[in-house]
C-alpha cells in the first residue's frame, strides 16, 4: 500500500467521528437521489402503463357509475364496482359514426362470503374483439382462455393448487400478470361466458344482486372504443354522451391529461425535493471540507517538510474522500433499496397514482447514477479546497509559535 | 552538501495597513557549509522561519537564487523538489506537529516510506528504534502523540527528521520544550551529525545551543547579518 492510500486509511479510522459524520451526509444524498429517483421513475411508468392498459381511445360507462368504482377508480385504486350499460344502450354505442373496434367488458365484484375464496374486482373480456387485455395477458400466458380459465393480477396470492372460489364454483388460474402498477394488479381476468355464468350464479346465491332485471347475457359494464382514422376521438365521445342517456363516454386522453396533472404535481415536488437535498448537501459539503482543510493546515504542512508534494498531499485527500464517499453511497442505496421496496403499497396508496417499480436494469441503472452523482458531488466539493490549499503555498507552512 | 542563497528576498502581501505588502526577509546572501553548525538567532517576528521556509524549498523568494550542491532549488518542480527534501534535508520545525494517526514509531519512520527506497521495512524500523533510544524515548513506540508530553514530542520529531540520514538539518528551536538532558542529548547529536559532514542549520534562543554554532547569524526585521559578538568560535 503506497503512503498516501495508507495515511488515508489511518487518518480515517483515527478520525472516526468526523468520517462516520461525512459518510452519513452522503448515505442520506445517494438515499434521496435513489428513492426519489425511484418514485419519479415509478410514477411515469405507471403513466405510461396506464395509458398501454386504457388501450381506447373511448370509454363508456353508466353515468350512474360515478363515485361508485369507475375505469378511473379501477385502473388507479382497485375500488370494485358493478354496473351495467343495457343491451339497447350497448347497441346505440356501436352504432355511433366513427367507430373502428370496439370491445365489450363485464365487471363483478365477488362477495365477501363463504362463497368466495376472495373479494375482487373481476373483469370478463372477449378474446375475440379484446385491444385492451389480451396484448398484457400475452406476455405472460400464449394458449386460449378457455372457458373456467382465470389470469390474476400480479398483486394476487395464488393458491398452490391455482383453483379459486366464486360464487360456489370453482375455476383455475392458468397465469399470473405481469405488473402494472394499477389496480388492475389487484382484478382477475376472465372470458365472457366464464363471467356470465358467475354473475348467474351470483343472482341465484345473493338475494340483492345488482344486476337483477338486466340480461346478463347481453348486458356489460363497459365498452372500449378505437376510433377510425379521420374522425375525432372527443367527436366520438361527444356523440355518445349527447344521444344517448345514463352514458358516459370520455376520451381516454382526457383521463391521461388529468393523470398527468396529478403525476406533473407529484413528480414536480419530489424533484424540488431531490434538487433542495443535493444543494444542501453540496453546500454543507463545500463548507465542511473547507473547515476540515484549515483544521488541517499544520498537519499538511508537517507532511510538506517530510518531503510530501503537493501531488500526493491531494492524493491523500482525494483517498479520504473517495473513502467516505464510495461508502457513504452504497449505504445510502442498500438502506434505500429495502425501504423503497416496503414503502411502495403506502406510497400507491398515498398517491392515488398509476406507479409501476422500475426493472432490475432500470434500478441498477438509478442505483449506479446515484452512487456516481453522490461521489462526484463529494469528490468535486473535497477538490476545491484541495485544489485551494495545495495551490497555495502560504498556507502549507509551518509558522512561528 | 552545500546550500547557497544569492540576494533571496520575500514579500508578503497584507490585506490591511498602510503599505500593501512587507519585506519578510531582505535582500540576503548566505551559505550553509557541510561539517559546520551554523545559527540564526532572532526576534519573534524578525523573519527567520521564512528564512529558513525558503531555504528547504516550501516557500519561493520573490528574488534571488538557492542551490542546493549547485542545482537551482527554485526552478524545480514540486515533485523533484519535496523528493530532494525528503531524501537530502531532515527539518525539525519550531510547532509540535505530529501526525496524529500515527504511532510514535510511525511518525519516525513516515518519511522512508513516502518514496520508493532500497530500505527494507526492517532496516527502517531498526534505524528508527535506535534513534528514539539515543533520545531516550524507545519505550513510547508504540504510544500515540496526543499522549506525548511537548518535550517527547520534540525529540520524536528529532529522530523523525533524521531517519532519512540527511546531509542538511535545520532544526527551529530544537531544544525547546526540553529538559537540561534531553537538551545536552539533542545538542551532542547535532555536534555528532556536524562531526559527519553535515550541514547543520540551528534556529535559536537557547543560550547552550548557540555555543555549539561555528557560525552564527543574526536575523533581525529581515536583515541576516553574521553576529560577532555571540560566535564561540
Amino acid at each position: 500500500m503506497n503512503f498516501a492510500v495508507s495515511t488515508a486509511h489511518r487518518n480515517l479510522r483515527y478520525r472516526l467521528t468526523r468520517t462516520v459524520a461525512l459518510a452519513s451526509l452522503i448515505m442520506v444524498l445517494s438515499f434521496t437521489l435513489f428513492s426519489g429517483g425511484y418514485v419519479l421513475i415509478s410514477l411515469k411508468q405507471g403513466l405510461e402503463s396506464y395509458g398501454t392498459r386504457l388501450g381506447a381511445d373511448v370509454i363508456v360507462v353508466p353515468s350512474s357509475s360515478a363515485g361508485h368504482g369507475t375505469v378511473d377508480d379501477i385502473l388507479l385504486q382497485g375500488i370494485t364496482g358493478n354496473y351495467y350499460i343495457s343491451s339497447k344502450d350497448i347497441d346505440k354505442v356501436l352504432s355511433t359514426r366513427g367507430i373502428e373496434k370496439a370491445t365489450k367488458q363485464f365487471y363483478l365484484t365477488s362477495a365477501k362470503a363463504s362463497c368466495c375464496s376472495l373479494r375482487v374486482q373481476i373483469i370478463g373480456f372477449d378474446p375475440e374483439t379484446d385491444f385492451s387485455i389480451m396484448p398484457w395477458v400475452k406476455k405472460s400466458y400464449s394458449d386460449v382462455i378457455r372457458d373456467g380459465d382465470l389470469v390474476v393480477g400480479s398483486r394476487l396470492n395464488v393458491p398452490e393448487n391455482r383453483k379459486i372460489s366464486f360464487y360456489g364454483k370453482t375455476y383455475t388460474v392458468v397465469a399470473q400478470l405481469l405488473e402494472t402498477g394499477t389496480g388492475l394488479d389487484n382484478a382477475v381476468y376472465t372470458n365472457m361466458n366464464t363471467i356470465r355464468q358467475m354473475a348467474r350464479d351470483a343472482s341465484n346465491l345473493l338475494e340483492r344482486a345488482p344486476f337483477k332485471g338486466l340480461d346478463i347475457d347481453k348486458a356489460a359494464s363497459a365498452i372500449l372504443i378505437k376510433v377510425k382514422d379521420g374522425h375525432s376521438v372527443q367527436d366520438v365521445a361527444d356523440d355518445i354522451n349527447i344521444h344517448i342517456t345514463k352514458i358516459k363516454a370520455t376520451s381516454s386522453r382526457s383521463m391521461i391529461h388529468n393523470i398527468a396533472s396529478g403525476l406533473r404535481s407529484i413528480s414536480s415536488i419530489t424533484g424540488v425535493l431531490i434538487l433542495a437535498v443535493w444543494f444542501f448537501a453540496l453546500v454543507i459539503l463545500v463548507i465542511v471540507f473547507t473547515m476540515l482543510s484549515n483544521e488541517r493546515k499544520r498537519e499538511f504542512a508537517l507532511l510538506r517538510t517530510i518531503g510530501v508534494s503537493r501531488k500526493i498531499l491531494v492524493s491523500i485527500m482525494a483517498y479520504e474522500t473517495a473513502i467516505i464517499a464510495i461508502a457513504g453511497s452504497l449505504l445510502g442505496i442498500i438502506v434505500a433499496l429495502p425501504v423503497t421496496f416496503i414503502i411502495k403499497v403506502s406510497i400507491q396508496d398515498a398517491l392515488s397514482l398509476p406507479f409501476l417499480t422500475p426493472g432490475l436494469v432500470t434500478m441498477l441503472l438509478l442505483g449506479v447514477f446515484a452512487f456516481v452523482l453522490s461521489v462526484l458531488t463529494c469528490m468535486i466539493t473535497s477538490s476545491i479546497s484541495a485544489g485551494r490549499l495545495s495551490k497555495n503555498e502560504t498556507s502549507l507552512l509551518l509558522r512561528e509559535e | 552538501m552545500r546550500i547557497s542563497a544569492r540576494k533571496i528576498e520575500r514579500t508578503f502581501f497584507r490585506k490591511t495597513g498602510q503599505a500593501n505588502f512587507f519585506y519578510a526577509v531582505k535582500e540576503t546572501d548566505f551559505t550553509l557549509l557541510e561539517g559546520n553548525i551554523t545559527g540564526i538567532i532572532g526576534r519573534s517576528g524578525s523573519g527567520k522561519t521564512t528564512f529558513i521556509n525558503m531555504l528547504c524549498g516550501l516557500l519561493r523568494p520573490t528574488s534571488g537564487s538557492i542551490e542546493v550542491d549547485g542545482v537551482d532549488f527554485i526552478t524545480l518542480d514540486d515533485d523533484s523538489a519535496s523528493l530532494l527534501r525528503n531524501r537530502k534535508f531532515g527539518i525539525i520545525p519550531q510547532s509540535q506537529t505530529p501526525i496524529q494517526s500515527f504511532s510514535v514509531i510511525e511518525n519516525v519512520m513516515a518519511p522512508a516510506f513516502i518514496y520508493k527506497s532500497d530500505l527494507s521495512r526492517e532496516e527502517v524500523y531498526n534505524r528508527a528504534i535506535s534513534l528514539l533510544s539515543r533520545l531516550g524515548i524507545e519505550s513510547l513506540e508504540d504510544e500515540y502523540p496526543s499522549q506525548l508530553s511537548g518535550g517527547e514530542l520534540r525529540r520524536m520529531a528529532i529522530a523523525r527528521a533524521l531517519i532519512n540520514d540527511p546531509e542538511v538539518i535545520i532544526a527551529d528551536e530544537p531544544t525547546s520544550d526540553l529538559d537540561d538532558k534531553s537538551t545536552d542529548a539533542v545538542l551532542n547529536l547535532m555536534r555528532e551529525l556536524a562531526g559527519e559532514g553535515k550541514s547543520v542549520l540551528i534556529v535559536t534562543h537557547d543560550r547552550d545551543a548557540e555555543k555549539i554554532c561555528d557560525v552564527i547569524y543574526k536575523m533581525d526585521g529581515g536583515v541576516l547579518k553574521k553576529d560577532t559578538e555571540t560566535a564561540s568560535k
